[in-house]
Order: C-alpha cells, then structure tokens, then sequence
C-alpha cells in the first residue's frame, strides 16, 4: 500500500450558511497523480484552499506529510516581470538561480525566460506558474484548473509537464473539469458533488461502477445522481 | 528575514515598473512648473514661494502615488491570485511587513527623485536651503504613518476605492485634528471637549511632522525634535502594522 501524503478527513468547510465542503475525505499517494473531477462551484477551489492552510475549515483533519508547491486558479502574475526574474525573486533559500533555470527548461520557457511575462500566452504563463509552484522544492504540486483557458497544444504542454514531473517522484493533485484531459493522465480520480466526494478510485473503477463507456458518462451518472435530493 | 526581503524586493521591483509612478514623477514635473510660473509672478519672496509651494506638490505627489501603489499591489495580488502563491509560501506577517517595507522603499525612491528635480529648480534660482532635506524627511515620516493605514485598511476592505478614500481621510485628519482640537477647546461643550481630546490622541498627529513653513525659511529643526518624531512615526507605523497582522491573520484572503 503507497503512503499517503495528503490526508483529508472529514472536512467541513462553509461561507456563512452555505456549506461548500461537507465531510469530504481523500488520501492521495506519494507519486501519484491525483485528479479532483467536479463542475464548477463544487467545491474543489475551496477543498484546495482549505488544504494549503488559505482558509480555515469548520471540522475535519487534513495532514500534509510533504511540502507544497501551489498554483492558483485563472494564475496572473506581475506583467512587468521577467520569467526568470519571478523565479529568482520567489525561490526558497534552498534553490538555486541554476536550478531555477532548469526549472524553466523543464518547462519550455528556456528560450523564453528573458522575456516579459506580458509577451507570455496563456500555456506559457501556466508553464511559468508550475515552475514556479516548483521553486521552493516540493514533493506535492496542487494546481488549481492548470489547463483552464488553454488551447489543445497548451493543454497538451501542461499535462507531459505533469507526467514528467510524476516521473521525477512527484505527487500532483489537480483540479479540472475537462473530462478528456483526465483519463489520459491520472492515477486516480475524486469526484466532488455540491461539497460531497461522490467517487474516489480509478478511472476503470468508476467506468465498470457505472456500466459506462466512457468518462464523460460515468461523470455525468455520478455527479447527476448526487443532483437529485 | 530573508523571505521579508524577498518580498519587499519583488515590490520594490514591481512599484518601479509601475505606469503611476512614472505618471506621479510627471504629475510633480507638472507643479514644479507651476511652481516655477508662480514664482515669477509672486510678490515678495520668491524664494520662500517656490520652496514652500514645491514642498507641498511634493508631498502631494508622493501620498498619491504611495498610497495608491500599496492599496493597488494588494488589490491586484487578491484579483491575480498572487497573494495565494504569497500566502502558501511564506507567512502572513511576512507578507505584510514585505509589502510595507517594499512600498517604503517605493516612496523614498520617488521623494529621492522629487527632491533631485526640485533642488535643480532652486539651484537655477539660487533659493536653496540645506533645511529643505528635513522638510523631506517629514515629509517620508508622515508617508510612514499613512502606508500603515493603507495596509491596515488593505487588509479587510476588499474596494480598493474605498481604503483609498479611508487612507485619504486619515490624512486629512491627521494633518487637521490639532487646528481643530483648538477650536473645539475654545467653542466647544464640555462633553464635545471630551471626546475630541481622546479622539485627538487615537488619530496620529500627522501636524506634528509639518515642519513646511519653517524650512521655506530655512529653519531646520533640533535633532532632539527629528529624534521624538522618528521614534513617533515608527512606533504609531509599528502598532497599526502589529493591528493589520491580527485582522490578516484571522480574515479569510
């Protein structure tokens, strides 16, 4: 059995009346890539932030056995920024400028990096944050919808970024909700519903659960049947 | 310490590279000139026009552009996502005192570069006092306060326009509450004199650093003075920092 990293148990997280999380429990495995699959407002921004220590929860545990690396949801960073220069500047004091430099090889922005991040695409800006989540050494990357707004070779680009980096030992919890990306890429999948976890387990697990042919499918039996009151 | 530095470094970085503070640099560019045209239509000392109206354009300029730069950065951090990237990294006080520490550096950077251009101004008039640079350094004191209450107000107030407008009033305050506590003194009721007299002392006394007049006529202050009102500064700029960090720690971002 692999060793849990993250462990979640219980959480319970809520904005006033609204209960966003509600005793969600997850264990995600050291070098696994781990997918949070839900619609939008399901609560996975939330169950990430609650993680990282962002927000506070009402009840529950979460235990972290590794360091982390974050990379936020719609990532912005400063436009008048070089890609190099927001490594450099943002680097724990065990990372070196040559590592970062690698760091944003591995990335693809080598040939980039002396550039302004507002000459930057998207995909190039998630490649950068990444990196940049990278940069104080960690062994768990959280990354938050790490293919939102991107074209398919953007989106291509961020996911064989991911599998390299599970290759380097990496644990990689991500949140999407673009079904195809998925199957391709994970590990293991949880699928939150209005604050519930409805499914945890492999992609082949929830297709034989469910009697469906395919992601899409299984998704829309899953999270539907948590729809109805 | 290093991480402190870290990010008062990335902000110092970013407040440079700024559209506001090139345009605060143009807007002070702008009352100098004014300033200059003044001086040649005044009546009287010129001399004493253009060091006291280029004091007050100064400090105008500077409370502007800082203010401005402190409450937009946090804004733009909270909009962009930075400040999640900031807070699961390093630790909220060291976030704040970053960012204060960043701005800081921002704003003795634009008072450098105003009081450069000013100087030139009165060297070509032969109307420079070496007093000038304590009006400056009251100037930047007074900014120390101020850039604490915006990151206070930073810190809870999620309209960007209205901790402008909070931090805008407290200077206003500041710079007037002992006028007014004298005229409360003389006309007010007994309860009126009360209230006013704590509010007073709650309120930081920014009057107490408007030295303008004095040095306009080359009167620089004693060191003993320089020495109460930079311990003063600091320490009203230390509690509302040590205020801002409770409220960041226990507010959700």
């Amino acid at each position: 059995m692999p060793k849990a990293v993250v462990r979640v148990r219980d959480l319970t997280k809520s904005f006033g009346k609204l209960r966003v999380l509600n005793k969600v429990s997850i264990d995600i495995h050291e070098g696994e890539i781990f997918c949070l699959l839900g619609a939008n407002a399901a609560g996975k921004t939330t169950l990430m932030r609650c993680l990282l220590g962002l927000l506070k929860f009402q009840s529950g545990e979460i235990s972290l056995s590794a360091k982390t690396g974050f990379l936020p949801e719609n990532f912005s960073p400063y436009r008048y920024f070089r890609g190099k220069e927001l490594l450099y500047d943002f680097r724990t004091k065990n990372i070196s400028k040559e590592k970062c430099d690698s760091l944003l090889e591995m990335a693809g922005l080598a040939l980039s990096k002396d550039r302004y991040i507002r000459e930057y695409s998207r995909g190039m800006i998630q490649r950068l944050g990444i990196a940049l989540a990278l940069s104080t050494d960690p062994e768990i990357l959280v990354l938050d919808e790490p293919t939102l707004g991107l074209d398919p070779l953007g989106q291509k680009q961020v996911l064989d970024l991911m599998r390299v980096l599970k290759g380097q030992g990496k644990t990689i919890f991500f949140s999407s909700h673009i079904l195809s990306q998925v199957e391709g890429v994970c590990d293991r999948l949880g699928i939150i519903s209005h604050g519930r976890m409805v499914f945890l387990g492999a992609v082949e697990e929830l297709l034989k659960k469910k009697g469906a042919s395919s992601l899409e499918e299984a998704f829309i039996l899953t999270a539907g049947e948590s729809d109805c009151p | 310490m290093r991480n402190i530095l870290s990010i008062a470094s990335i902000t110092f970085k970013e407040g440079l590279r700024e559209k506001v503070f090139y345009g605060s640099i143009i807007l002070f560019s702008l009352i100098l000139l004014l300033n200059y045209i003044l001086g040649q239509i005044a009546y009287g000392d010129q001399g004493k026009v253009l060091r006291d109206v280029g004091l007050a354009g100064l400090e105008l300029s500077a409370v502007l552009v800082t203010v401005f730069f402190m409450l937009n950065s946090f804004w733009r951090d909270r909009e962009s996502k930075m400040l999640d990237v900031y807070l699961s990294r390093f630790l909220r006080h060291e976030f704040l005192l970053g960012r204060f520490l960043g701005v800081f550096s921002v704003t003795a950077v634009f008072l450098f570069i105003g009081l450069i251009c000013f100087s030139l101004l009165l060297f070509f008039h032969k109307a420079f006092y070496f007093s000038l640079l304590a009006g400056v350094f009251f100037i930047f004191l007074k900014l120390v306060i101020l850039l604490s209450f915006a990151l206070f107000f930073a810190t809870f107030i999620s309209s960007q326009v209205l901790a402008y407008l909070l931090t805008i009033a407290v200077y206003i305050t500041g710079s007037i509450s002992r006028n007014a506590l004298d005229i409360i003194n003389q006309e007010g009721s007994p309860l009126s004199i009360f209230f006013f007299k704590y509010f007073y002392l709650l309120f930081p006394n920014l009057d107490k650093f408007e030295i303008k007049l004095a040095v306009a006529y080359g009167n620089a202050p004693q060191f003993s003075y320089v020495a109460i009102s930079v311990i003063y500064a600091l320490a009203y700029a230390g509690f509302v920092l040590s205020i801002a960090n409770l409220i960041f720690k226990i507010k959700e971002q």
